[in-house]
């Protein structure tokens, strides 16, 4: 193990453990403002007038005329308004705020507020959807050739449902406008995306909006963008409060209130962005036991407003072949609107739906041809120096074999998978499947070179103290004790000697978002090559600032999104893992037995920390293929918008999740890191399908979407049953 | 109402509306942010405090329940020798990722390792069961715990005792309320109240319209009423478990918790108790605030139908004794009479003694689940005879299904006729039954109802 990996105490255990932590909501409220935000209460409508009740002195309202800048949101198109104009698109799209310093008191007005439409058709499901956002395709070989040669073609459709992030520290903002800079403080992620967000929506200088990350609890890719939107939203409102309301301080300086938004959770679960619904229709072509063509379609449910879907689609295109080597292949991705909550990110970014669906076919395809599914897959994988999907290269090893190796003698999955086959009887049946997947490390294509240009500090002061600045955000993830062990490390100096504060604009450059399983491998490297350079010039007692910027490694193919051509991602790193479940034949719930994985993250740059995120993923991925399940009925509304309604696992859902790790180290990477914390998310949901399908015995021709319900199972399980739709 | 109590060592008066949440005064009134707000109805637990050294979600108490009771809240724990060994195991394993849950997690630890200084993992993961964690899966947190009680000496000590200040209640803090002072709007201050006794209670009953608070957690989910709240926790007459020779006798305010602790309590109601919601709720949570609130979900409720239980209700005018099965009036309708309580639930003991049972609750999840078909189910054999048989179906429609003329089918008969009569009562209760659709469709809880129906005697008569 490098010494690296050795386990430290978290820079934020303390204050977190003991509950001194102020997350946005615990900020004391006197003397601020609340928000509460006036919804669009139907799916598609026009709106004609809003109509407010009287309001008392100290309570007004804010809408998209209030907007001194633009009024539109930058995610990577700009179509997201800060507030509604004319026309509404979702259940929830925000028409105004209404402001003042009672919250109970606002909570009344806003819902004493009448907003008039005229309502419009409204397109609530992928197949209904004629609104294209985003159309990619990419391929190489002969496709049609290959199917037209095929000894067998299969053809299948997968669906994914919503996921919910289900942070327990619900979005918030609290802004306000002093001196003629807007300051934010909040739940986010990405506090530079805040920062852009909001100079264009105020009109105001880079330099006079200062955006602080409040103690995040909890984003997994539910405060990516989001945020930007809510900030906008409140910081609009503070800006008019402080023309209204503010007073002056004693230099003459405007000095408006705090005005405060922190969401309760159902307006978090029911309005705010979550994982893409997917439909992915795929085609093999099997010749001589080998998938020779795969022809696959991708559809993923934008939702109102086009926000990260073009970044998403982007990914789960790139991952759709999965981890075989297929030499014809076509892919084409749609991203659509609906007139439904817009998507976002969250933890996989595109690549759950995609892999669940390709490690489903082939599970499929093996079946059928009377192989063992994990033997047919072992059959296809890619290998390094193979062209990935996208004609880039897998640079590096591919320890898949040796990682299902270390899965299978952990969790006996020959002899479980074996027992389990023969025809079961009696109240419990059980089952176990396997999944097998990369997560391409950090962000797709060229945005690090192109976009984010990533730049850090490291800020000495006399007494030796060493203050890291960079933008990235610990939500729990443990960035802040990873990057304080690699400046430490490389310094020589205790760990505890290095300082380490939520992002603040004011003083931190942008080494860019907290996403993409990047922070770690991309600004983690270059805080271990400014650690270096800080200790090369070295001047003790002397304050000095040292910084880094990004730089492309040489080695990659460069990426072209117009033609998906070359390396989408440096590395890879990979995922292995079995799932085993037992189902109740009388009720058709399932119980989840336990779950065997393996990981190749590169080095860990924290052993307890990579743990944790695996384990903490693993479950996120059990819980998305099951148990969380959130639907939109007819008329466009989410009604799983509660913890009693929108099921995450508890601790007695949770079986002990076994984790281990393999090391393929990327050079370029602190210590041989790689990304890591979305990755054991990804496959989990295949795996689990897998399992059940033995259990319940519908290996051929089974279950292609998630999640599973118990009421399916329970048709499957009772005799001559059909699978409920 | 004036509310006194003892946060952390230090006594606090507080002045307004009864029926605030414990939360908001800890956190908007007192300061105490360590109690965090996930979700304001019970499901996530980062809310949770010790009151009166039991785990309670204080989203889901009232702040008029806590008249002179002991909160401890983490900034008060945090205080303790017992806490910094939990410190020490939690960063050991770097179980604390966003931390959101943890001030919980870390009370819900004390709350186990106060009565099981040696739990299993098992019983971590049971203690644990109220307290969402979205980041960690578990692992480090179940395991920290259990480090915990390996290193450290959890009989030692009383922690409600430790706090700031060795003697408790020297500082005193005065606060009123903080909400509701925005023009136009005058502060809606519900009063509440306490009875010693249950004729006081009954007397207060009969003088105002009352809404009887026993538990609470029911209530303070709704809570869209403007009813004061009648506080039933001092109320001894309603904290009993005892038997006389025909019934177990269950005071209307006895908590799940204090049931699952009891020797009297049937393995029928252990059952069905254990798989309420989690400890934190289980602590204040009562089974005659299950009854009362009428809802078909009821897992206690449903024992009583199956056991064919007494209600025994009062007021100040005198008591009456119903069954079970003539209480409900539809869905959240009771033949209570507006100054009338729920004052005792009797179980007959003779069919639980004597025969066996069958448990099963359906729910989305192990914890924290509203049942979705819950099945309770009595069976004795007498001569190789059916003596009794007596099936409740809850979850299933507005009211808790008990229908003692569809078990008469097989009451009476041998063994091997009952065999042959069960596709008839299978086929009795198809008819029979007419499910709701929620959650899960109407087809799936009559199909679960009929498995478990059809188990239960396979189990019983060999079918």
């Amino acid at each position: 193990m490098h010494v690296i990996s050795q386990q430290v105490v978290k820079k934020d255990h303390r204050e977190k453990m003991d509950g001194s932590a102020l997350y946005v909501g615990d900020y004391p409220q006197k003397d601020m403002l609340h928000g509460s935000l006036i919804r669009s209460t139907l799916a598609h409508a026009l709106v004609l007038e809003v109509e407010y009740p009287p309001l008392p002195e100290g309570y007004f309202w804010v809408d998209c005329r209030d907007i001194p800048g633009e009024n539109s949101v930058p995610v990577v198109e700009d179509d997201l308004p800060v507030f509604a104009e004319t026309e509404v698109f979702y259940r929830g799209d925000v028409i105004a705020m209404l402001v003042g310093p009672d919250a109970r008191e606002v909570e009344r007005l806003a819902a004493a507020t009448i907003v008039l439409y005229e309502e419009l058709p409204a397109v609530l499901d992928l197949d209904s959807a004629d609104t294209v956002f985003f159309d990619y395709a990419y391929g190489r070989g002969e496709v049609d050739a290959a199917f037209a040669q095929a000894d067998r073609v299969y053809e299948e459709d997968f669906s994914t449902g919503y996921q919910e992030q289900g942070y327990l520290d619900t979005q918030g903002m609290i802004a306000c406008f002093r001196d003629g800079t807007l300051t934010i403080h909040g739940s986010l992620q990405c506090p530079y995306y805040v920062h852009g967000a909001l100079v264009k929506a105020l009109g105001l200088a880079e330099d006079k909006v200062r955006v602080i990350q409040d103690v995040t609890g909890g984003g997994f890719g539910g405060k990516e963008a989001f945020p930007s939107l809510l900030a906008a939203q409140v910081a609009v409102a503070a800006y008019k409060a402080a023309g209204l309301v503010g007073g002056d301080d004693a230099s003459g300086g405007a000095v408006g209130p705090e005005v405060r938004v922190v969401f309760n959770r159902r307006e978090d679960m029911e309005y705010t962005s979550k994982r893409h619904p997917s439909v992915c229709h795929f085609k093999a072509a099997v010749k001589n036991g080998r998938v020779t063509a795969l022809d696959l379609d991708v559809r993923f449910n934008s939702g109102a407003y086009t926000t990260l879907s073009p970044v998403v689609l982007q990914r789960g295109i790139i991952s759709a072949p999965g981890v075989y080597a297929v030499p014809h292949l076509r892919v084409h991705g749609r991203a659509l609107r609906t007139n439904t909550v817009p998507c976002g990110a969250f933890r996989g970014f595109g690549a759950p739906q995609t892999f669940f669906a390709i490690e489903r076919l082939m599970d499929h395809i093996a079946i059928d041809l009377g192989i063992e599914p994990l033997d047919f897959k072992l059959a296809h994988l890619v290998k390094q120096g193979d062209p990935t999907s996208t004609g880039g290269l897998y640079h590096y090893a591919v320890p898949l074999p040796q990682m299902v190796e270390a899965v299978l003698e952990r969790s006996d999955f020959c002899a479980k998978r074996q027992a389990y086959a023969a025809l079961q009887e009696g109240r419990y049946r059980r089952g176990i499947g396997i999944s097998l997947w990369f997560h391409g490390a950090g962000f797709t294509g060229s945005g690090e070179r192109d976009f984010i240009k990533a730049r850090v500090g490291l800020r000495k002061d006399a007494q030796g103290r060493v203050e890291i600045l960079t933008a990235n955000t610990d939500m729990g993830q443990g960035i802040k004790t990873t990057f304080a062990k690699i400046v430490a490390h490389e310094l020589g100096i205790p760990y505890d000697k290095i300082v380490v504060s939520n992002a603040d604009t004011s003083f931190v450059p942008n080494s860019g978002p907290t996403v993409a399983s990047r922070s770690l491998m991309t600004v983690g490297e270059l805080l271990r090559r400014a650690a270096i350079r800080l200790r090369d010039e070295w001047m003790e007692g002397e304050e000095q600032l040292v910084e880094e910027h990004f730089s492309e490694p040489g080695f990659t193919v460069p990426f072209d999104l117009a033609t998906f051509s070359g390396d989408a991602y440096p590395t890879y790193s990979w995922g292995v893992t079995a799932v085993e479940l037992s189902f109740d034949a009388l009720t058709g719930s399932n119980e989840i037995v336990g779950s065997w994985s393996c990981f190749d993250v590169g080095t860990p740059v924290d052993l307890a920390v990579v743990v944790g995120q695996m384990e903490g993923g693993v479950l996120q991925g059990l819980g998305y293929a099951s148990l969380e399940q959130m639907a939109v009925d007819a008329a466009g509304r989410i009604r799983n918008n509660s913890y009693s309604d929108y099921l995450l696992p508890t601790a007695l859902d949770a079986p002990v999740l076994d984790v281990q790790l393999h090391v393929v180290e990327y050079p370029f990477g602190p210590y041989g890191a790689k990304g890591a914390g979305e990755l054991p998310l990804v496959g989990i949901p295949a795996a689990f399908i897998a399992a059940a399908e033995q259990a319940l015995g519908t290996d051929a021709g089974g279950f292609c979407h998630i999640p599973l319900t118990a009421e399916e199972a329970l048709a499957l399980l009772s005799a001559g049953g059909e699978v409920v739709a | 109402m004036r509310v006194d109590f003892i946060v952390n060592g230090e006594k606090v008066s507080w002045e307004g509306d009864a029926a605030q949440r414990l939360m908001d005064v800890l956190r908007d009134d007192l300061g105490l942010t360590g109690v965090k707000c996930g979700c304001r109805e019970g499901e996530c637990g980062a809310c949770s405090v010790l009151l009166d050294g039991r785990l309670v979600n204080s989203c889901l108490v009232a702040i008029g329940r806590v008249q002179g009771c002991v909160v401890m809240t983490i900034e008060g724990y945090r205080t303790s020798a017992r806490f910094a060994l939990l410190d020490r195991c939690f960063a050991a394993r770097s179980a604390v990722q966003c931390g959101y849950c943890i001030p919980g997690m870390a009370l819900a630890a004390e709350a186990l390792l106060a009565v099981n200084a040696r739990p299993t993992e098992a019983e971590v993961r049971e203690a644990l069961a109220g307290n969402l964690c979205r980041c960690t899966g578990y692992n480090a947190i179940v395991g920290a715990v259990l480090d915990a009680a390996e290193a450290g000496d959890w009989e030692a000590g009383d922690v409600s005792l430790l706090g700031p200040g060795s003697s408790p209640g020297q500082a005193h803090r005065s606060h009123s309320a903080s909400a509701g002072v925005g023009p136009g709007s005058a502060p809606e201050v519900t009063e509440g109240y306490t009875p010693r006794s249950l004729a006081e209670a009954l007397e207060m009953m009969a003088t105002e319209e009352l809404t009887p608070y026993a538990g609470g957690t029911d209530l303070m989910v709704a809570k869209e009423q403007g009813r004061p709240f009648l506080f039933l926790h001092e109320v001894e007459e309603l904290r009993h478990v005892v038997e006389d020779e025909q019934y177990l006798r269950i005071g209307a305010a006895v908590t799940y918790a204090e049931l699952l602790n009891d020797a009297l309590t049937p393995a029928l109601l252990q059952e069905a108790v254990a798989t309420i919601a989690a400890p934190g709720i289980r602590n204040v949570g009562t089974l005659g605030g299950n009854i009362a609130n009428a809802s078909p979900k009821g897992d206690g409720a449903l024992v009583c139908f199956a056991t064919d239980s007494l209600l025994r209700l009062a007021s100040s005018r005198g008591e009456r004794i119903m069954p079970i099965s003539e209480f409900y009036r539809g869905r959240g309708q009771t033949a209570l009479e507006p100054d009338e309580l729920l004052v005792e639930v009797l179980l007959p003991k003779v069919w639980l003694a004597s025969g066996d049972h069958g448990f099963c609750k359906v729910g989305g999840r192990k914890a924290l689940a509203i049942s979705r078909v819950g099945f309770a189910g009595l069976f004795s054999l007498e001569d190789n005879r059916v003596a009794h048989l007596a099936l409740a179906f809850g979850a299933v429609e507005d009211v808790v299904i008990r229908r003692p003329e569809l078990d008469a089918l097989l009451i009476g008969k041998t063994v091997a006729q009952a065999r042959e009569t069960v596709a008839e009562y299978l086929a009795a209760w198809d008819a029979a039954l007419c499910p709701v659709q929620g959650r899960v469709s109407a087809a799936y809880r009559k199909q679960v109802c009929l498995n478990l129906t059809a188990d239960f005697l396979d189990r019983h008569l060999g079918v």
